[in-house]
């Protein structure tokens, strides 16, 4: 497998895994991933805002890097 | 089956629901799109400032649906330790994950002739198929809003 193939896959993979667990948290009337991170914000504001800060920072970099020809 | 059905067919499962099938469809695309396709410095990376400027707009505007999502009614389970637990070491693991990716794109923008960094890799794909990666990052932003704007007053507890 291409570092290339890993990037392109990788990310629907992320997304898949967390989807399929969603749905199986809903069969099994478990709390939800959405739930779950709900709590954990309400208990921990300020790491909520820092995690978020830090992901979000971290996607605006990969996606709108500066474009070099 | 009748079960998973009534569950299924619930408004809150139809977020999950629809982003399921759309990462499979997507995986697979991915996969036969790339497959094989090795990564040279030569490979494109220029969208266009407008391409760009409209990516921004649909990814943030993918991050508030999912707030707007996140409000569906859903039966809650109660408060449960287990997955509290589970929450604060899958971020834990996350983070550790995220830190170790910028160490490897800080080594390799140092270095670019030994590793390529994740930022070309990135515009390499994204200037091959921009349309399915810009996809992919509203799907990411939907689900970040979903989690964050989760409010307990919209559970119905």
């Amino acid at each position: 497998m291409t570092g290339l193939l890993a990037v392109a896959v990788g990310g629907p993979v992320l997304i898949l895994a967390v989807a399929c667990f969603d749905v199986a948290c809903l069969l099994l009337k478990k709390p939800t991933p959405g739930q779950v991170i709900q709590w954990w914000a309400r208990d921990h504001p300020f790491l909520t805002a820092l995690l978020a800060g830090f992901v979000g920072a971290f996607t605006a970099h990969i996606f709108w890097h500066l474009q070099t020809p | 089956m009748k079960y998973i059905r009534e569950q299924l067919l619930r408004a809150y499962a139809a977020a999950p629901m629809v982003i399921l099938l759309f990462a499979a469809l997507m995986t697979v695309a991915a996969g036969i799109r790339f497959w094989g396709y090795a990564y040279t410095p030569g490979c494109p990376v220029l969208t266009s400032d407008g391409w760009i400027t409209g990516a921004a707009a649909a990814v943030v505007g993918a991050f508030f649906l999912g707030g707007l999502l996140g409000k569906l009614p859903h039966r809650h389970p109660g408060q449960n330790e287990v997955a509290e637990f589970g929450a604060q070491l899958g971020l834990t693991i996350f983070t550790g994950l995220v830190t170790v990716v910028w160490w490897y794109e800080t080594r390799a923008l140092a270095n670019p002739d030994q590793l390529p960094p994740i930022t070309s890799l990135t515009l390499c794909i994204k200037a091959n198929e921009r349309d399915w990666t810009l996809l992919v990052f509203i799907v990411g932003a939907l689900i970040a809003g979903r989690w964050l704007w989760h409010r307990p007053g919209t559970l119905f507890r």
